[in-house]
Order: structure tokens, then sequence, then C-alpha cells
């Protein structure tokens, strides 16, 4: 009997073959980079691969401003009339955050405090090292050397930074940087790996550790970085991004709904749209969570390259695009329905989510008065509590992952989309490769 | 890792990367489920790359960490400490932010988990039974039972949708759209 079905199998090889899926975004530089911190005792050997992948992208990365930014888009906007007090984002300017003067290339995520003062990432020099750097108003400094290939996580408005390293030995290394010192923080007993995720204001760092499946918030209170962390029973909650005052956001159980909860453990889950069937918390300040929600809709999306670009335009959160939508977990939507992506904000303290059907890309960024920040294919933009939306000026590839308080400064980087005519997903894997772990970190100043 | 290493490392990967992704997606009936699939099987390839290029059958041993990734749904270290935050492969929807689901997908989706399994490794890629309950650590009368069953289940779904009319021939027929 399962030889007779087995025998005729060609059929459902052919349909397996011919399913039509999306395509794949798997990152080798990434699996190469991160690969690479957990390799035990081939450390060096490692990074200098990696750095030749570096080494490889500098020339494309010191052109790529001038060359794709197009020159007019990176001058300050012209023609507003400003009267007495300009809107926000009226006039941004962009430029690519300095490297400190011939030490390496710019590698990873750029994170900044609530003030936008501060900015930090990591440099990988000529010799394969990694170093954090930070910026104060934009002038680079590079910190001591803390375990192997420190990247820096979080920083306060007072310049402490915290960031996860490996040991010698490929084991995980949580750090904290204060007064001119670099300090290790302690170790997560019984866990595999952890990490910092933030630090607030008085100096305390929440973070999340984890060991298979499980996960937990882990906190190192200010005055006791070496004393044993605090654990709380987070469940089958998967962190993201954490706020100052530890709370994190991300998703929870099998299905990834959106969820929030706090280093005591307790939590909620966050409101999806209707006709919503997933959802995510990307990062989180205050009050407010950022990230994206993907619902289920049998109306095409409009034209992405026109509806983000657009000042000022009232968005309908509620949608009228989407009705169709059927929530359905399966996917069984009447007629064949399509998954489209929306950028979302939640307010954490009623669980409320407000979501822009126009815009596919993630909202990346969020200040404690609920602007958010979002990338785009048409070039990133800021989005207004009432659901106005700025375009920032600089390259359409920028993608924004840090907005100060005051809407005065935003910290990002450079990620190609895909989305250029011609550009297949395989090039643009190969562009991974060939750029390695590179990246172009932008400031904007508005 | 030598550099020569590593280039024979993406060398390799990026040739299949595409029919990882494939078997994944069929998996998990997820896009960004699949992302995450492949990216920490890749990862941890990268990882063990000095012995696993030495296996005999390379690709087979992809394809156990790619099945045994999806059924202990591990998030791995090492992939988090990157993908950690807002990182842009993560819920961003891409090029278009569609996705289309057909119905082959969709059929595996209503498939138990086991039975979705062994049909893709069987037949996606190309897995003996042996491997294939190995991987999924149960005896192969389990795989053969389950095989039977999900191809079953599978031809009667489909067939409810549309006339079977590619069957066997090489062709999806009218299966698709």
């Amino acid at each position: 009997m399962n030889e007779e079905y087995e025998e005729r199998a060609d059929d459902v090889r052919v349909l397996l073959e011919t399913a039509h899926v999306p395509p794949a975004r798997a990152d080798l530089a990434r699996a190469v980079a991160a690969g690479t911190v957990v390799r035990r005792r081939r450390r060096y050997a490692a990074v200098a691969a990696a750095t030749v992948f570096a080494v490889a992208g500098t020339a494309a990365l010191g052109q790529a401003l001038d060359r794709t930014g197009g020159g007019d888009r990176m001058e300050v906007p012209i023609g507003e009339t400003v009267t007495s007090r300009p809107a926000p984002f009226s006039a941004c300017t962009v430029r690519a955050l300095p490297p400190p003067p011939g030490e390496g290339v710019l590698s990873g995520q750029v994170v900044s405090d609530p003030t936008g003062r501060y900015a930090a990432a990591s440099l990988v020099r000529p010799d394969g090292t990694t170093r954090p750097v930070l910026w104060t108003d934009g002038e680079p400094e590079v910190l001591p050397a803390v375990g192997y290939g420190a990247q820096p996580r979080a920083v306060n408005s007072s310049g402490v930074v915290v960031g996860a390293s490996s040991t010698k030995d490929g084991g995980p290394l949580a750090w904290v940087y204060r007064d001119g010192r670099a300090t290790a923080l302690a170790e997560v007993a019984g866990y595999e790996w952890w990490v910092p995720l933030s630090v607030n204001e008085r100096g305390d760092v929440t973070g999340e550790a984890w060991r298979g499946v499980r996960f937990t918030v882990v906190s190192w209170p200010h005055a006791e970085p070496l004393a044993g962390p605090a654990l709380a029973k987070s469940g089958d909650v998967r962190g993201s991004g954490v706020g100052g005052d530890g709370t994190v956001v991300g998703t929870r159980g099998e299905a990834a709904d959106p969820y929030v909860w706090h280093d005591d453990g307790t939590g909620r889950a966050l409101q999806l749209p209707p006709g919503a069937v997933t959802g995510q918390a990307l990062t989180v300040r205050g009050d407010w969570a950022a990230g994206w929600v993907g619902l289920y809709t049998r109306t095409a999306p409009p034209d992405p390259g026109v509806a983000p670009r657009t000042q000022g335009g009232e968005v309908d959160t509620q949608g009228g695009e989407v009705d169709e939508r059927v929530r359905d977990q399966t996917g069984r939507t009447g007629g064949g329905g399509k998954l489209v992506t929306a950028a979302a904000r939640w307010d954490l303290r009623t669980g409320r989510v407000t979501h822009w059907p126009e815009r596919v890309m993630p909202a990346t960024a969020v200040n404690a008065s609920g602007w958010v920040a979002a990338p785009g294919e048409g070039g990133p933009t800021v989005i207004s509590p009432r659901g106005e939306v700025t375009a920032l000026p600089g390259p359409a590839d920028g993608y924004p992952t840090a907005l100060s308080d005051d809407n005065r400064r935003l910290y990002g980087e450079r990620v190609p989309q895909g989305t250029e005519a011609g550009v297949g997903a395989d090039a643009l894997l190969k562009q991974r490769i060939t750029k390695g772990p590179a990246t172009e970190l932008l400031m904007w100043r508005c | 890792m030598r550099a020569d290493d590593t280039s024979e490392y993406v060398e390799f990967v990026s040739a299949r990367l595409a029919r990882w992704h494939r078997a994944a997606y069929l998996l998990c009936g997820d896009e960004h489920r699949a992302d995450d699939l492949v990216q920490t099987t890749v990862t941890r390839l990268y990882v063990h790359w000095a012995r696993a290029r030495g296996a005999d059958n390379l690709d087979g041993y992809v394809h156990r960490m790619l099945v045994r990734a999806y059924i202990d749904e591990r998030r791995l270290a090492w992939s988090k400490v990157w993908l950690m935050s807002s990182t842009p492969e993560r819920g961003a929807s891409g090029d278009s932010g569609v996705e289309e689901r057909d119905l082959v997908v969709r059929a595996l989706a209503e498939l138990p988990k086991g039975q979705r399994t062994v049909l893709v490794m069987r037949f996606l890629c190309d897995m003996p039974v042996e491997s294939v309950a190995a991987a999924m650590r149960c005896s192969t009368g389990n795989v053969k039972a389950q095989t039977a069953r999900g191809l079953a289940t599978l031809r009667a779904r489909l067939g409810e949708q549309a006339p079977f009319a590619g069957a066997g021939t090489g062709k999806g027929g009218g299966l698709r759209e």
C-alpha cells in the first residue's frame, strides 16, 4: 500500500517544486558574521575572513552616498515657507556618520539615546578586531575593547553604552561602558546566551537570556553589575525591543502574536487590527511600541512608489483599502487572499493598535510622544501621532532605527531593499555578501 | 576559518538557498518563519562548516539540520545576536509585500505537521525514508505511514478544488491559479 502510493508520488514532487513561494531573504553575510561570533578557537582566522568582505565593500561604501543618494536629495529641502514655528521634519538634513579617521569600516546597527545626542555602533578594524564606537553630536570616539566582536545595543542620555560581545571561548559577554571604562556584566547562570538590550537613565540594564526555547528577561542593577542579575519568568515570548523602564516588546506563542511584558514577569497581548493574523512589535519607547502587522486582503496594495512620499497626507488608520480582508490563520481566504504587511504602532497604556496599510515596511523607531519612523520603497518617512506622513531626505534605502524624543534627530543605516528594477534576489544576495558587515550609517538632523 | 573555506561555504550555500527556502516555506507556511529557519540553518552550517564539508552527503546533512530546526523551533543564540530589534529582514515584507498562497501551499498547511514534514522532506528534498526517520526521531514505519496518509490527504484536498489533470505527467496541470 505504501509503496503503491509512493510510486505515484511524482505528481506531488511536481506540485512541491512548482508551488508559489515568496522570495528567500536569508542573509549569508549575517550568517557568516553571526556564526563567527560563536565559533570557538577559530576566531582570529574567521574574523580576518569577515574583514576581507568588509574591505571589499569599502570602495563601494565610500561612493555610495554620492552615487545613489542623488545630490539634490542630500541637501536641505527647498521651498518650505517657515513662518513662526516650523513643522517637525520640514527641514531635515542627512549625512553619513563618520567613522573614526583611518580606523576601518563601520558595522552593525546604530543605536541612539532618547535625546539623539549619542549614537553607537561597531567598527571593524583592518586587523579584524571589532571595537565599539560612540558618537557625541556626530563626533566619533573609539571605546575600549570588551571581548570579541563587540556590538553596542543601547545608549542612554548620559552616554552610558551597553553591548554584547563574546568571550575568548565563544560564550556570551555583556558589558557596560561608563565613565571612560568598560565593565563586564555578570553572567546569567543556567542560560546559554544573553544580551543587554537597554539601559535606563539611572544606568540599570535590561536584556534577555535564553536557553533553547526558554527565554527570560534579565535585569542588571546599575550599582552592582557584577551581582547575579534578576530573572523574570516570561514563558513562550520572544523579545525584539526593550524600553528603558524594563518593558520588553516582541511576540508570544506559536502564532507569534504581538506581546508586551515587564521585568516583573507580567505582560499583555497587543491588539491586532481587524483582518490581521500576525504582527510584531520591534521597538519600544515610553508608552509606545512600533513594528508591523500582517493582514490578508483581496485588494492589491496601493502603489508603494507613490503613497509613501506624500507629505502631510491624512491616513485612515482603520483602512478602506482592506475591507475585504478575512482573519484566517491558515490562509484559506476566499478567492485567494494576499498577505500584506503594514507598519503599526501600539499604545501600551491601552494595547490599541494603529496601522498604516499603505506602508508595507515596518515602523522601526518610535519616540516618547508616539512619532514613528519607517523605511519604505519610496524612501524613509516619519509618521505623526495623528497619522501625517512626512518624507525624510536622503537615500531611498535609508532605514531609520532611532528617533529622538524631541523629533530633532534620527539615526539609521542604508539597507538595500531589492526594489530597484532589475535587481533580483540573487544580485541582492551577492551584493550583501560582497558588502559583508560594512554598514553605512546615517544621521538626520531636523 | 580560512578565507578559502568561507568562499567555499558561500558558493555552496548560494547555489542552494532558494531550494532550502522553498522547503522551509512549504514546511511552515509562513514567509518570515521560513526566513528564520533558513537563516538558523545557514548560520549553524557556517559554525560547523569544517566538519560538514567532509560529510558524505552534504545536502542530506543540511536538510536534516533544516528539518530539525523546524521541528524544534529553536531560536539560536547566534542568529538572535544580530536579528534582535529592528533588523530589516524581519517583518519587512520586502519587494512586493505580497504573498500569493497557492492551492498546494494551502493544502499542505492543512496537513498535520508530521505528514507535511515527511512529504516535503521525501519528495522535495529527496531524503530517503531512513534519513527522514532519523531527522524526525521516529521509526521508518512511522515515516512510511505518515507519507501514505499525507499523500492521500493532499491528493484528496487538491482533487476537491481542481481536476488533478497534471498528476504524474510532470506538469502541475490545472492546479495553479
